[in-house]
């Protein structure tokens, strides 16, 4: 979307303008250095402005944590110890454990203290992809709800303490409660002042964009939040020649362009026009800065008609990437890579062509991103259920994963499991622990962080592993993976959660004498034994691939290499690239894109490279997306020989 | 002393049912084998328990389990059926009262 690029443009505007800006990225896959063409990291580094004053920061969420959790770790065991029956050793070995999914829960908080720290006068934060940022805008209620929690273990020990001194001192616990209680409080208020808070959206014009945006503002709406400004990217400039490539997109932009203002009619949009190559560095942030402020925007939306689309032909034999992509063996494929890079419409073509040429593969399509379009893409509604697609598709199913239900389904089944767990506990006993269900019940009624990553990975698991009772359901999962950073959270959430999932076996058998083993045990032992089995798998090169997607430019390709080593790190298989939207125009404009787009291409590491075409309007529908497909071809072997051969002399 | 008498007999009376009762329970209630044999997995799977250890405890577990399972197959007279149909008691000292 450029979303990056635009919060660097805007935070050097107003530093140059004479203020103290601050510039914090949130998303867990940084782009904000490749954007200023500055390397930066937790520590705020000073931006060379020509005026003013810009310190830029990459947040490092897992960090943050640890600074936050130290500080306050004696006060939150001492409320644990206090409100479980936990010894503190337990209470440790919960304390220690890595959080999935954290950078929600910190990156407000840690924004809050960052600016409360250094007093800049404006704070501009480049956030996470959509469904993630609406994740971080519930985190102040996230943080009253633990307040609360840990409130409530510490009544308690309040009751009993007043019951027998008569009187109750409030201690360390009480104001670190509080301080959550009042920090929770005040991030919501910041967020819904609009005189304090303004919320500027970046969009492409482009239909899955547009339905994004649509979804997304209404949801900041809906919470309280004023969005400012819709900030309409990368728009194709009017063109003198009669280019067909560029005609076409100028009209697919302003049909976008239409919905948008039809749809969301109390919003200011500001059109940006696309350059030739996407803005890096100083000089041209400060270009791009002028276009996001100047008051008079000027794009003409093209109205020429629309062009009747080819007939559709269906594909007589699969295409030459169709065993790159999916290994005869393959059991997990998942499409990652930057936000707006096409994600969703390369992972369902896939998925079709595949089911279109094998029938007999049973394939379940999953969107694993909280800001879905796959079921825009495909032109079908889809929702949490595994639903089939219409068209030549006989072992396809899709679904978009909706993790608030998930949760709320697996919540109920351990309520009851838990309520069993008191029994046991309280059999032969008078006493009612009622503070003791009441801080269980809050704390299951708190949705975990990482809650997409966490649900995404079990749903894999449930139709991909064997369990004692039930067979695999599918033969492969094609994942539309959240953008870079979740994506990298949710290959690492098997091992995460399989550490709770330990813990809590471990917590079980040591009062299993009190408590016995009921079906919390049983269910536990399953989740532990899946997700090792899912943990293995995603290392198995032959059953799971990432393909990486990403677009011939600076960004995307910089992210893409760091997806790249991460996944090394990982020992995760990646052997195929997709490079999706290569240019094809022959104007003048197109061509410079395109010799851009080249440039940037060259420094692709050395994997097989696949590419898409940008086509206009986008598919939309199985008939278009199975045509794109067909239009998907390997890059030239000298191409890849001569990168080969680079990669050999660097080493 | 009637009365104490059938106190104290009804109390031991009392007792030796619920021995009974848990004797039953140990030979053919199979909860806990297998609480026993998920708590062996779940020290597994922290890996408290080696392959082999675990091997060699899940068969004699499972044996147990299937010992009850023919038990109960067979409808073998279970200690369900037992009853305590008298106690005899003999005193050492002498009673208190006849002297």
């Amino acid at each position: 979307m450029g979303k990056t690029t635009c919060a660097a443009a805007t935070a050097l505007h107003l530093a140059e303008r004479g203020a103290h800006v601050l510039l914090i990225s949130t998303d867990p896959a940084h782009s904000l250095g490749d954007a200023l063409a500055v390397p930066l990291g937790d520590r705020a580094t000073r931006i060379p402005s020509r005026a003013g004053r810009l310190q830029a920061v990459e947040l490092d969420a897992d960090a943050a944590l640890a600074r936050w959790l130290n500080e306050r770790r004696g006060a939150l065991r001492l409320a644990a110890s206090r409100g479980t029956y936990l010894d503190d050793q337990d209470i440790d070995q919960f304390l220690d454990l890595s959080v999935p999914g954290v950078d929600e829960l910190v990156g407000l908080l840690e924004l809050h203290r960052r600016a409360t720290a250094a007093r800049p006068d404006v704070v501009v934060v480049d956030t996470a992809p959509t469904g993630h940022t609406l994740r971080l805008l519930s985190m102040p209620r996230t943080l009253r709800n633990l307040a609360a929690i840990f409130s409530g273990m510490q009544e308690k020990h309040r009751v009993v303490t007043e019951s027998l001194r008569g009187w109750w001192q409030p201690d360390n616990v009480d104001a670190v409660v509080e301080e959550m209680d009042e920090h929770g409080r005040a991030l919501l208020e910041l967020l819904q002042d609009p005189t304090r808070c303004a919320f500027r959206w970046v969009a492409l014009a482009e239909p899955l964009s547009v339905e994004e945006s649509i979804d997304g503002v209404t949801a900041l709406r809906q919470g309280g939040i004023t969005v400012e400004e819709l900030i309409l990217n990368r728009l194709t400039p009017p063109t003198t020649s009669r280019c067909a490539t560029c005609t076409a997109r100028r009209r697919s932009e302003a049909e976008a362009a239409e919905v948008l203002t039809a749809r969301l009619p109390n919003i200011t949009v500001r059109p940006v026009l696309a350059l030739d190559d996407e803005p890096r560095g100083l000089n041209a942030l400060r270009k791009l800065g002028r276009a996001l402020t100047t008051t008079r925007p000027r794009w003409e939306p093209a109205r020429s008609p629309r062009a009747t689309p080819a007939p559709f032909q269906r594909p007589r034999h699969p295409p030459t990437w169709l065993g790159l992509v999916f290994p005869p063996r393959a059991q997990l494929v998942l499409f990652a890579g930057k936000g707006g890079v096409g994600k969703t419409t390369c992972a369902a073509t896939a998925a079709l062509t595949l089911c279109l040429h094998q029938p007999q593969r049973r394939v379940l399509l999953l969107s694993a991103d909280p800001a879905h379009s796959l079921a825009d893409v495909l032109d079908v509604p889809l929702d949490d259920h595994e639903r089939p697609i219409p068209g030549p598709f006989p072992g396809l199913r899709a679904r978009e994963l909706d993790a608030d239900r998930a949760f709320r389904v697996r919540r109920e089944r351990y309520r009851h499991a838990v309520d069993e767990l008191f029994d046991g506990l309280l059999r032969g006993s008078r006493l009612d622990a009622t503070y003791d269900r009441a801080v269980m019940q809050d704390l299951m009624d708190l949705a975990p962080p990482g809650i997409d990553e966490l649900f995404a990975i079990l749903s894999v698991m449930d139709v991909l592993v064997p369990s004692a009772t039930e067979t695999a359901r599918y033969d492969l999962v094609v994942v539309d993976a959240a953008p870079t950073g979740h994506a990298l959270r949710l290959l690492q959430m098997p091992e995460v959660a399989q550490e709770w999932v330990r813990a809590l076996l471990a917590i079980l058998l040591k009062y299993r004498e009190v408590v016995g083993l009921g079906r919390l045990a049983e269910d536990l032992l399953e989740l532990a034994r899946g997700l090792r089995v899912l943990g293995q798998l995603l290392r198995q090169p032959e059953r799971t691939q990432v393909i990486p997607v990403t677009r011939a430019a600076e960004l995307p390709l910089a992210e893409t290499e760091r997806l790249l080593q991460r996944l090394h790190a990982l020992g995760m298989s990646a052997p195929t690239l997709l490079v999706n939207a290569v240019a094809s125009g022959g104007c003048p404009r197109c061509r410079r894109t395109g010799a851009a787009q080249h440039a940037h291409l060259q420094r692709l590491p050395s994997a097989t490279e696949l590419r898409a075409p940008q086509v206009f309007p986008p598919p939309r529908g199985w008939e278009a997306l199975v045509s794109l497909g067909a239009q998907w071809s390997l890059a030239p072997a000298e191409r890849l020989a001569g990168r080969a051969r680079r990669a050999v002399r660097e080493r | 002393m009637i009365v104490l008498d059938r106190l104290l007999v009804g109390g031991i009376r009392f007792v030796l049912d619920k021995l009974a009762a848990a004797a039953e329970a140990e030979l053919n209630d199979d909860t806990s084998l297998r609480e026993q044999l998920l708590a062996a997995q779940m020290r597994h799977e922290l890996g408290e328990l080696s392959d082999t250890e675990f091997a060699e405890l899940e068969s004699v577990l499972l044996a147990r389990l299937r010992e009850i399972r023919e038990r109960q197959r067979q409808g073998t007279p279970d200690m369900k059926d037992a009853r305590v149909t008298g106690v005899e008691i003999e005193f050492g000292g002498q009673d208190p009262d006849d002297r």
